[in-house]
């Protein structure tokens, strides 16, 4: 009995001590995560009004979704009935919602295919055990150089650079020459391309660094074994590295995927003058600007909010579940025995 | 290969912490800057100034509570910049024996579009003193239609009489909706056509102001000039940097609100404007996708690829007109003139407005009677400032006075003399409603794209911007359009 009581105010002396060190976190967590979370779903049953001034919350169930998604707006019908149907504003919005979607799409695939590729040859090259890449610290800062440098200054770097009119740089030395000239930050194609370039020249360091670790990860054993049984470094490559590469190609393309999504600051800020370009508006763009509005939307942002968090946690989650099935069945560590199997019995 | 990563680690993590110091430096020299920028700030405004910079919560709140303590009786004013309360405080105290401790200056450092959201996020805290805002036109109706923001010039001893010398639309958009006045501006924001002297003479064999104002009295002479100007320079000089100027000078003319009975309407000179942005657009009389406050705006001043700029009575300093040419000593300094031009237009302006939380009513309405209604001091302030204010009389007594002799950009000549002739004739027939801004932005994204060639012809043009305002303000009706 004595025992056993003193044991209990023991352990609970020690557990009360290790709760309260990570107490900071969680309520860090909860004010500037959990309760934002919560209260966008809340705003995105709301709609927000400023006739006189402030912002007054009107409560409208799921019109804010009916609007963006389906574009119905709420009207009432000959008999006084309150019906839903197309209406000019809901139909905007959803027009507006589609297209910034398409955007944030095209400029994500358009910078995370060409970032992978880059990625994965630098990394293979500077992991290649037999090409002996020289100063390869030196080029691995010099690639992560572009995340360190602010997005703003990067964005604004560029648009000095590649300003429309005939005065910018890039363009004077265009008009000079006696060409037209490019609206690099207006034009549809040029500012997504131009956007598409700078994401990827920012993040091909990061995701090169996470490839580079995950092929070091991989036991060297079997590359040198592959070697020895004659494995051309082509598939050494494909056989090898890229299966074994797969879980840490999944993370680097969940989280990129994350990212790209939720594209903020480098839209937003490749752009002149006080109006969004509309070609290169991503989600995350349209939000803050429909919530940061001399009349706020707040029920428009915070929908869309949730559109973004349901296709994201969607996404995310599909993600996940086919690299746990990896996981569970190793079929690409059985794909290098196979190799070894085949280029042994050679 | 050790040694190597050794030292690359070190220079990189030396460039990182000198980009930190970097980065402190610039906050503290902007901070620097709103401290010489506004010489109310003591000691307490300048914390409160650095935690705003710096972003720290913690920080910011305990500046905020010091600053409002010593800051009780103190005037403080809200601005987006420090372009007008620098001079206006340095004069006001000056003639009043009033200084500069008795004033806390709240600049935003932000450019106006921005500064309502400042100003909610301002005024949302109870305890932040706020005696004198700063409204643009644009977004004027947020606040003056808000009780709880701003409260009637009535209640700080201001009645109708006072208003007499004042231009009428100066005092016409500072009403709130109801007609109660709430602001009033010390400018009236007439504008006008500034174009190089030294090409006017070069392609068009012009001489003078009003031989130049002759060739573009109205916009058909306007095109053809612009026409002569293009094939005269071999396609090098546009008659005017951007459209947005031009712009201007259509909402101007305007006879219609944009909102009549919560039903979105389109102005006849709107439907106009896009014709004309068109054409203008198409035969390069305007610098091809040039942007408006963009660095290479500017720049256009100081090449030849403009004849000229349209420029509001706060644009002849270095908002504008100055810094195109330059700045004093400029490769285009002294080479400028301006005429009224086509039609005569106002733009922008800003209105001074009374916090329904002001503390401090006696000095508050001394400083805005000093600017506006007093036209004695307003004179003076005109003639130290450069600026066309919103008393006739005082304007009247600046020319009659003839020390003034205008900014030194004109060359000579004096800008008063041209903008008393537009002022005369702003009427404000197209009134403001809350919705100004968002529509204004909404129409002209709709015509850019037009020109650029994305759409196909006015009527999806006016589509478009239907559509654009229809997204944003969901609350009006859009049945003219249907």
């Amino acid at each position: 009995m004595d025992i056993s009581s003193s044991r209990k105010i023991r352990s609970i002396s020690y557990a009360k001590y290790g709760y309260l060190f990570i107490l900071p976190f969680f309520v860090v967590y909860a004010f500037f995560q959990v309760y934002p979370l919560f209260n966008t779903f809340y705003l995105s049953t709301q709609k927000s009004t400023t006739e006189t001034g402030s912002v007054v919350l009107e409560n409208v169930g799921l019109d804010n979704f009916r609007a963006i998604l389906f574009g119905e707006g709420k009207s009432t019908d000959d008999a006084g009935n309150v019906i839903y149907k197309e209406t000019r504003q809901a139909g905007a919005i959803k027009k507006d919602f589609f297209r910034v979607m398409g955007n944030t799409l095209i400029l994500w695939f358009g910078n995370f295919i060409p970032q992978i590729i880059i990625s994965l040859l630098l990394a293979a090259w500077f992991t290649d055990a037999y090409l002996k890449v020289k100063g390869k610290g030196f080029f691995k800062i010099v690639m992560y150089m572009p995340n360190i440098i602010t997005a703003a200054s990067v964005a604004a770097l560029f648009v000095m650079l590649f300003s429309d009119s005939q005065l910018g740089a890039i363009n004077s030395m265009i008009h000079n020459a006696g060409g037209e000239t490019v609206p690099f930050v207006s034009g549809k194609d040029q500012s997504r391309v131009l956007i598409m370039i700078i994401q990827t020249w920012m993040w091909f360091g990061n995701t090169t660094i996470m490839l580079m670790s995950g092929i070091m990860g991989i036991n060297p054993s079997l590359f040198e074994a592959a070697n020895i049984d004659g494995a051309s470094p082509n598939q050494q490559f494909f056989l090898i590295t890229i299966p074994l590469l797969k879980p840490i190609m999944l993370y680097t393309m969940v989280t990129s995927m994350i990212g790209g999504l939720q594209m903020f600051d480098i839209p937003y800020l490749y752009n002149v003058g006080t109006s969004q370009n509309p070609f290169t508006e991503t989600i995350a763009v349209f939000i803050y600007n429909h919530f940061h509005n001399i009349k706020p939307n707040y029920g428009y942002s915070a929908s869309s909010s949730v559109v973004l968090f349901v296709i994201t946690a969607l996404l995310g989650s599909i993600c996940f579940a086919v690299n746990r099935d990896k996981d569970n069945t190793p079929k690409a560590k059985r794909g290098a025995k196979a190799l070894k199997n085949k280029l042994g019995g050679l | 290969m050790k040694n190597l990563k050794k030292t690359l680690a070190m220079i990189s993590s030396v460039v990182m912490a000198g980009s930190v110091f970097a980065a402190c430096g610039g906050s503290t020299e902007s901070t620097g800057d709103t401290t010489t920028a506004a010489p109310a700030a003591d000691a307490t405004t300048a914390a409160a100034a650095e935690g705003e910079t710096e972003a720290a919560p913690a920080e910011t709140e305990a500046a905020a509570e010091g600053g409002d303590a010593a800051a009780t009786d103190k005037l403080t004013v809200l601005c987006w910049n420090t372009d007008d309360i620098d001079p206006m405080l340095k004069l006001f105290c000056e003639k009043t024996g009033h200084t500069a401790d008795e004033f806390n200056v709240k600049s935003f450092g932000c450019g106006g579009g921005e500064a309502a959201e400042n100003y909610d996020a301002y005024l949302a805290d109870a305890n932040n003193d706020a005696d004198i805002m700063f409204v643009e036109a644009d977004w004027a109706l947020k606040y003056i239609n808000d009780d709880n923001a701003t409260q009637a010039l009535s209640n700080i001893g201001f009645s109708d009489a006072d208003y007499a010398d004042l231009y009428g639309y100066t005092i016409e958009i500072g009403k709130s909706t109801s007609g109660v006045q709430k602001g009033l501006s010390w400018q009236a924001a007439a504008g006008g056509f500034c174009y190089r002297e030294d090409l006017a003479d070069k392609y068009l064999g012009v001489k003078t102001p009003d031989e130049f104002q002759a060739l573009v009295s109205d916009w058909d002479k306007f095109m053809e000039t612009a026409g002569k100007v293009k094939e005269a320079s071999g396609g090098t000089t546009a008659m005017t940097s951007t459209l947005a100027g031009v712009w201007q000078v259509f909402s101007a003319a305007r006879t219609n609100p944009w909102v009549a009975d919560n039903k979105l309407q389109l102005d006849d000179e709107c439907k106009k404007y896009i014709d004309l942005a068109k054409t203008m657009y198409d035969n390069g009389y305007v610098i091809k996708d040039l942007a408006q406050w963009n660095n290479d705006w500017y720049a256009a001043g100081q090449t030849d690829s403009t004849m000229g700029y349209f420029v509001s009575t706060w644009g002849f300093g270095d908002a504008i007109l100055s810094q195109a040419a330059g700045g004093e000593g400029g490769t285009t300094y002294g080479k400028w003139k301006v005429v009224v031009g086509p039609q005569p237009f106002y733009w922008g302006g800003t209105w001074a407005t009374v916090a329904t939380r002001c503390n401090n009513p006696e000095l508050a309405k001394e400083f805005i009677s000093f600017f506006t209604t007093n036209a004695e001091t307003a004179q003076a302030y005109s003639e130290s400032k450069g600026e066309y204010v919103s008393n006739q009389k005082a304007m009247e007594g600046v020319l009659a006075n003839g020390s003034y002799t205008g900014v030194g950009v004109l060359g000579g000549q004096n800008q008063f003399e041209t903008l008393n002739v537009v002022a005369a004739d702003i009427n404000m027939a197209g009134g403001i409603t809350p919705y100004d801004s968002v529509i204004k932005q909404a129409f002209n994204d709709a015509v850019t794209q037009y020109c650029q060639g994305n759409y196909a012809d006015v009527d999806s043009t006016i589509d478009a911007f239907v559509d654009n305002v229809a997204a944003s303000l969901p609350d009006l009706d859009y049945s003219n359009f249907e």
